[in-house]
């Protein structure tokens, strides 16, 4: 995913990240750089960052009522004028109900472990 | 004519003194305020001539000197914590001109309510400076905190909502929801954490 700066620690913090439905390039698709080409020229000085499959929280739990929120990543290729067959999405579910919005806290709580554990790409790996 | 006195306290912290004797006048004013021995005696000096002149005894202007040169320190300027939140309060202002979608995500552009009640914080974070300042892509303004290891931030929303975070990188992040009387014990908390 791609963010407009990073701090001094080279890390992001949850405010840079949306959730549910949070925007991925899968990589196995194509190069951390072409995250970066969506809306050419827009984002082309922007930071890309990645995060292992196994690293995304597959399931949460509320703290004030107990229930349970599961995260999956979901293939989701993009047609025109944005066409980017690479996009995926991580998107949250209760049971099998996928849901567009969650409680604060979980969608909070989600994407602060996802910006604990994302990592920069160094820009000389963009170049290549 | 008449002379008139208008002292003002030795302890005053102007440091200029205004002696007007203009011929035109016929009063005789003399202002003070904090002022060096130097400039006392000069002032005594001049009045006790115009009063001599004047056939007026002045009684006394040994109140009007201070009894030490009063030592005017240099304006140190604004410290490198007030530059800095000046800057984020500026970068937040900046946010106003972002549209819907900034980011390609589709992510909303902050309201007013996230970026003014964002600056309030930025203001009112006495424990600890911010160290950057973001749109939300989920739709509002996020204040970070951070250090070598540490993260904190709090997340004004659109909705109104108002969400804190502290991580140290490894753990799983505490998470809590901020009343809005409640920001300052949000940012202490945060500072705490920090600076542990």
């Amino acid at each position: 995913m791609r963010a407009p700066h990073v701090d001094g620690r080279g890390k992001i913090g949850s405010p840079d990240i949306r959730c549910p439905d949070t925007s991925v390039n899968r990589e196995k698709y194509s190069q951390p750089v072409h995250v970066l080409y969506c809306q050419l020229p827009k984002f082309l000085d922007w930071r890309v960052l990645k995060i292992r499959v196994d690293q995304v929280p597959s399931e949460l739990e509320n703290p004030n009522d107990g229930s349970r929120f599961s995260f999956q990543i979901v293939h989701d290729p993009l047609s025109s004028p944005e066409e980017n067959y690479a996009h995926s999405e991580i998107r949250a579910f209760v049971g099998t109900e996928r849901r567009k919005r969650l409680p604060p806290v979980i969608d909070k709580l989600f994407r602060q472990i996802l910006a604990d554990r994302l990592q920069l790409v160094p820009l000389e790996e963009l170049k290549r | 004519m008449t002379a008139t006195l208008m002292n003002e306290p030795a302890d005053a912290t102007e440091s200029a003194i205004s002696v007007d004797l203009s011929k035109d006048s016929d009063q005789i004013r003399v202002t003070t305020a904090a002022t060096g021995g130097q400039c006392a005696e000069k002032a005594t000096s001049l009045v006790s001539s115009a009063a001599k002149v004047l056939g007026w005894v002045v009684e006394s202007l040994v109140y009007a000197p201070s009894s030490a040169p009063r030592v005017h320190t240099k304006d140190p300027g604004p410290s490198a914590a007030a530059k800095q939140r000046a800057l984020l309060w500026e970068y937040i202002e900046e946010m106003r001109s972002l549209h819907d979608d900034w980011n390609g995500y589709g992510s909303e552009a902050p309201n007013p309510f996230a970026i003014d009640f964002a600056k309030q914080i930025v203001l009112s974070a006495k424990a600890i400076v911010p160290t950057r300042v973001v749109a939300s892509a989920q739709g509002g303004v996020g204040i970070c905190f951070s250090s070598a290891e540490k993260y904190g931030d709090i997340e004004c929303l659109n909705t109104g909502e108002i969400l804190a975070t502290v991580s140290d990188g490894k753990g799983i992040p505490e998470v809590w929801e901020v009343k809005g009387a409640e920001s300052e014990g949000a940012i202490e908390r945060i500072a705490s954490f920090i600076n542990s």
